[in-house]
């Protein structure tokens, strides 16, 4: 494996939220500032941050024309072109918090707003409005042709194929904090307030539960073959196993042990075995599946919390940020016949 | 890490919140507050961190039936606590039919929220010409006085010195503990308001070392919601006294809104204080016992049909 280019960065804000479009890299802070940093550029020199809110940014995201689409707690959601740094509003409400964004394989952009998620155009023209749900939609997951917005005692399933038509409903009790659908679109889990893994199975019957986190379950990562699970919370770094049977009634795979702080995020590679993680205490692990092991031991971005955690598309960068407002950017050169 | 107060704003449609919002919003106090609202267009004011919520509780999915919690809350605290700017506090105010009890059960559920948060006060505003009718009707009005920790009540310039004593007395009854200040059109020295530690029972102590003093006895109402309290003046035992209030809120916790207490546990130099929320209860050590003070153990419940025998038997089964 190629060495590995590792960038430290200390902003003066806490990250909160990240998205990588194209070959630029962009952190969102609590002041509302949105940070574009392009990994073309060794040095990366251009790097420069926009003014997004006024108040915090709470979630980005990437438009398939490059744009990064960022919600914020001023009621406001707006698009960055990274190329000039121009910023343009998409939606305006006052008193709302954007705090879910999901983009579609289509360039819509799903966002939840209240208990509604409103789909809109990448102009922001407004395309659809789903929901009301039974609660105020508190993640957003596109998978294909499917958006999956979890909500309390539940989540609902549309189709971006077909919008106007009935959402299939998955039930189960309790606060639901994030979803995740397989790569193959054959399992939806979410993550719960309770500390257990909740797993539907969409092209079969059947529910999974994975529980006894004891804390609320974080994040949630699919490996790109969809046969790996990974869910943050507990110190240990592991992954449940979703080939034949499934997980129930089986030990998951531990790859880490963070001693006594638990893991806040978690990101799978998006064509390599490799799991990223990312503690409360600011320290990232980077798993190797295949070897069942931790690659170059743990890293420290920062002493507070990971709070964003995020491989580029073409999985060449890696991108941490913790609430300090210190930062990794990593680049692992792709050994030849892998680049997408 | 520095945790934000939160105030919790309680009370009937026209008791006077939105005027009370106003106010801590527009006066010059110099410190930065978010609101948390439930009826959006109220507020006029621009500039202003108001956030629009839904009050929308769930049931926790672990066994415990009454423990609901507002989920929308854990996700406005969370998103608040990722800006830059530093909050003085955060008020939430609840809409007139509320159960104060998840709201408050929010601050001991959430692991985040109690890392960044804490609940400072329930301040409940009663409508002084209207309330005696609401107390006659309504659950949630005796409920709201039963959870508060500051009361005000407002709009006395509509009633009659007489009649504010009238109901000043049936507040009492409910609620034995909580100050209550009488107010016209929601104006409120904020320094009785925000930043109490109403839930630091240490500090309250360390304020008003006859907080909780109260005797022996007990009273009942009509209304079904009261205030009990005792006290001894002899050492406790912590075992004992740990089954058993862990029974008492298993047995009666629906019906014990606030339960609070400030112990003189058998050989500890410091007070043991505990604060519950129906089945929820946070206990820690306190202040240590100076040479002076006189060292008896006092707890308060407020509920519905609470067994005042019944507590204090138990309690004083808890002696060391």
């Amino acid at each position: 494996m190629p060495d590995l280019v590792r960038t430290p960065w200390r902003f003066d804000e806490g990250c909160v939220a990240a998205a990588i479009a194209g070959g630029i890299g962009a952190l969102g802070f609590g002041d509302g500032k949105v940070a574009l940093i392009p990994f073309a550029d060794p040095r990366m020199a251009a790097t420069r941050q926009v003014a997004a809110h006024r108040g915090s940014v709470l979630a980005l995201a990437d438009l398939p024309d490059g744009r990064i689409v960022s919600g914020g707690d001023d009621g406001r959601v707006v698009a960055i072109s990274p190329s000039d740094g121009t910023v343009v509003e998409v939606l305006a409400q006052r008193g709302r918090q954007f705090d879910t964004i999901a983009v579609t394989h289509q360039g819509w952009i799903a966002l939840g707003f209240g208990k509604e998620v409103r789909v809109l155009a990448g102009d922001g023209r407004l395309l659809a409005t789903l929901g009301p749900h039974d609660s105020t939609v508190a993640a957003l997951h596109v998978r294909g042709r499917w958006l999956a917005a979890a909500h309390y005692n539940g989540v609902t399933l549309w189709d971006l194929e077909a919008l106007e038509a009935p959402p299939r409903r998955l039930s189960w009790k309790g606060s639901h904090l994030a979803v995740a659908i397989s790569p193959d679109a054959s399992v939806l889990c979410t993550a719960t307030q309770d500390g257990e893994v909740h797993a539907w199975r969409l092209t079969a019957e059947g529910e999974m539960r994975m529980s006894g986190y004891g804390v609320k379950v974080r994040d949630l990562s699919w490996s790109p073959d969809g046969l790996w699970l990974a869910a943050a919370g507990v110190p240990l770094l592991h992954a449940w196993p979703f080939d034949g049977p499934g997980p129930e009634g089986r030990a998951p795979l531990d790859l880490f042990d963070g001693g006594e702080v638990g893991v806040s995020r978690v990101a799978f590679h998006p064509f390599l075995p490799l799991l990223a993680g990312g503690y409360a205490d600011g320290r990232l692990v980077l798993a190797d599946l295949a070897a069942k092991s931790v690659r170059g031991g743990e890293l420290r971005v920062s002493k507070r919390e990971i709070t964003c955690l995020l491989w580029s598309r073409d999985g060449q960068h890696l991108i941490a940020g913790a609430a300090d407002g210190k930062a990794l950017t990593q680049t692992l050169p792709l050994p030849v016949g892998l680049t997408r | 890490m520095r945790q934000v107060p939160v105030t919790v704003l309680t009370g009937f449609l026209g008791s006077g919140k939105t005027t009370l919002l106003n106010r801590i919003l527009t006066e010059q106090h110099g410190k930065k507050y978010a609101v948390i609202i439930n009826e959006f267009d109220e507020l006029g004011i621009d500039d202003q961190l108001v956030v629009s919520a839904d009050e929308e509780v769930f049931e926790m999915n672990n066994g415990c039936i009454c423990c609901t919690v507002r989920g929308d809350l854990i996700r406005i605290l969370s998103n608040l606590s990722k800006r830059a700017d530093r909050l003085d506090g955060v008020l939430v105010e609840t809409t007139g039919l509320a159960d104060p009890a998840p709201v408050a059960q929010t601050f001991f559920v959430d692991e985040d929220v109690r890392a960044r948060h804490r609940l400072d006060a329930i301040v409940t505003l009663v409508d002084a010409k209207h309330v005696l009718e609401h107390l006659d009707d309504q659950d949630e009005a005796v409920e709201q006085i039963g959870f508060a920790d500051v009361i005000l009540l407002n709009k006395v310039d509509l009633v009659s010195p007489e009649e504010a004593d009238a109901v000043e007395a049936r507040i009492r009854a409910i609620n034995r503990f909580a100050p209550i200040h009488r107010t016209t059109n929601s104006a409120v020295d904020l320094g009785v308001l925000l930043n109490k530690g109403a839930f630091d029972l240490d500090r309250i102590v360390r304020d008003d070392p006859h907080f909780l003093d109260t005797g022996h006895h007990h009273h009942d109402h009509s209304d079904g919601v009261t205030s009990v309290s005792f006290s001894i003046d002899r050492p406790i035992d912590p075992q004992k006294f740990e089954s058993w209030i862990a029974m008492v809120l298993r047995l009666h916790g629906q019906d014990i809104f606030r339960s609070k207490g400030i112990l003189n546990v058998r050989g500890a130099s410091q007070r043991f204080v505990f604060q519950g929320v129906h089945m929820q209860i946070e206990t820690r050590w306190g202040t240590p016992w100076r040479p002076r003070d006189a060292r008896d153990s006092r707890i308060v419940f407020i509920g519905r049909d609470l067994n005042g025998d019944w507590l204090r038997d138990g309690f004083m089964n808890t002696l060391a």
